[in-house]
Formats: structure tokens, sequence, C-alpha cells
């Protein structure tokens, strides 16, 4: 029993330098009896994916912020989006509500076009720039029947995207 | 006694058989000496030695972010062991390649050129170029080449492939 667990050990170191010395053999060796000589060397590099995209944290209604992205780098072909994909209200309206209950409709648009739930708010290709921005306003109703602290919030989802990209 | 004699005898035989055979062997008529040979004859030395190198070629360079400029860098080591040539004789190492980088395919493939440079050397290497030469010696000698690429605009897998030429010149 003893000599089988020192064989299983020596086994396993014995296994481990073979395939160091495989890894090496992947190398190619000419030698004057080689008769190709020759010897192709493969030139590789990854660069991954990358990019920053900020949404602001806070707005209030009657206000613009500013959705950016930098720094954007992603395959050829490729592009970042940014949408506004929800709402916290039912249906994904877009409503903010006091606790007592009352709501509040806004509007949410992106230039002079209104932004609708699913929509791109922002597309970024490397093609073009490494970094854009979009600048939306959130508008009040004219007119507000309660008094109170209004609250509710919008979700903007990131994704990379193949071209063609949205007009 | 009588079988001591002829064992002795037969010994004797044997060993004259073989030495005249070992003397057949050595003698030729060009370097045998008789009575009337009166100056020297020349026996000629021979000696071959064959070349001898080994040069090995990296099978992969990767090249790697440098994070003080972003772009990408990797050295590769070309290596010539036991090299012994004819005098004035060296092995020559050159390299071909088109030097691009490519990733994507179709539509989407996009090429982004790289350059080698070799020891201490600030000129690009161009195809065909030499990267090595080693002459005769005991010692392990090698040529460190420089693969540098500027940070892409895409991401993505970018490959290519080299080729180096050994030759003795």
């Amino acid at each position: 029993m003893k000599k089988l667990f020192t064989f299983i050990p020596a086994l396993a170191i014995a296994l481990s330098l073979y395939v160091t010395a495989f890894a090496a053999a992947n190398d190619t060796s000419i030698t004057p009896g080689s008769e190709n000589k020759t010897g192709s060397t493969s030139v590789t590099y990854t660069v991954q994916p990358a990019y920053t995209v900020t949404i602001p944290a806070t707005v209030t209604l009657g206000n613009s912020v500013t959705v950016s992205a930098e720094d954007v780098k992603v395959n050829k072909g490729s592009y970042v989006a940014v949408k506004l994909t929800g709402t916290s209200e039912m249906n994904n309206s877009f409503k903010v509500k006091t606790d007592e209950g009352a709501e509040l409709v806004y509007t949410v648009k992106n230039g002079e076009e209104n932004v609708n739930i699913g929509d791109t708010v922002l597309a970024v290709n490397p093609y073009d720039a490494d970094n854009g921005n979009a600048t939306l306003s959130f508008s009040a109703p004219a007119s507000v029947t309660y008094a109170g602290t209004y609250k509710g919030t919008v979700t903007f989802t990131v994704s990379v995207d193949t071209v063609p990209m949205p007009k | 006694m009588k079988k001591i004699i002829t064992f002795v005898l037969s010994m004797t035989a044997a060993l004259s058989l073989s030495l005249t055979a070992f003397a057949a062997a050595e003698s030729d008529p060009a370097n045998t000496f008789g009575p009337s040979d009166t100056t020297g004859k020349e026996t000629t030395v021979n000696f071959n030695v064959d070349p001898t190198y080994t040069v090995t070629i990296p099978a992969k360079v990767t090249l790697a972010k440098d994070a003080s400029d972003g772009n990408y860098r990797q050295d590769a080591v070309i290596k010539a062991e036991n090299v012994r040539l004819l005098e004035n004789k060296m092995v020559k190492v050159t390299l071909a390649g088109d030097f691009k980088l490519t990733t994507g395919e179709n539509g989407t493939s996009y090429e982004l050129p790289y350059t080698v440079k070799v020891g201490d050397s600030d000129t690009a290497i161009i195809t065909g170029g030499t990267v090595a030469t080693f002459g005769t010696s005991t010692t392990d000698q090698t040529s460190t080449l420089h693969f540098a690429a500027d940070n892409p605009t895409y991401a993505g897998e970018y490959t290519d492939t080299v080729t180096f030429t050994i030759s003795v010149e």
C-alpha cells in the first residue's frame, strides 16, 4: 500500500513533466538535416470589447439630462446602443406618483422626437467615433392638481448591436 | 605434453593467419615499402566534421496591451544551439510576411498593420529581411524580435502568420 502511494505521486510528476515538454515541442526546430528550412509563427492578439456608458442618477421633471458613451471599442460592424426599456409604472407608462396616490404623466424627448419604451436614445459606432451623447428632456404636465412628492423610475439598458444602426 | 604442443602449434597457426589477414587489409601498393623504396610515402589523414546547428522558431507570438500607451507589444526569441559551420559561414534567418493583423471576415474584416524590429534597431523589418545571423559557437545564441501594433479601433481576435527561413551563407 505504501508503495502504491509512492508510485501515484511519482506518476503524476512524470506526467506533468511530459505535458510541459510537449508544449515546448510546438516550436519549430530546424537543423542541417531538416528537409524544410522554414518555420511559421502565428501572431495574435485579442482586444476585448469596452465602453463606458453614463446615465443620470436622478432627473427632475422640467429638466434635461445627458446620456453618454465613452471609449467605445466593439467589433467592426457593431455599435453600443443605449435604450429606454422600462419604467416603474404598470405597463411601463411614463408616470410619477405620490405616496398618497396622485399621479402625473410626463414625456421624454430626444431632441424633438418623443421617446417610447424600447427606443434607442444613443448609438455609438467606433467606425464614426469612440464616444457620443444624447440629451433627454423630461417634460412636466402643464397643470398639476395635487401637491406632493411625485416619484418614479425609468430604466436604461445598454447592449452591443450589429449594424445597421437605428435612424 | 603432446596435446599441449599440438594446441600451441594450432594457436600459432591461427594467429599467423589472423595477422596475415590484418596485414593484408592494411597493405596497399601505394603505401607499402620494399627494399627499393628509398623515399617516404604519404598517408592521407582525413577527418570529416559535418555542419551542425539547431535553430528554434517560436510557434506563437501573442501581443499584450501595454498599459503605458494602450498599444500592443510582445517579444519573440529566435534561438540557435550547437552551431558549427565551415569557417566564415553564418546561419542566416530571414522573415517574410505582410505584417498585417486581421480581424472579422467578409464585410466586417479589418486590418491593422504591425511592425517587427530586431534587438536595438529602430528600423522595422521588411519582408525578406534578416532577423538573425549566427556564427560557430559552443554557446547558445539568440536574437530578440519586438512585435508591436497600435491600439486598434475595433475589438476582436486579430491574427497573422509570418514565415522564417534558415540558410547558411
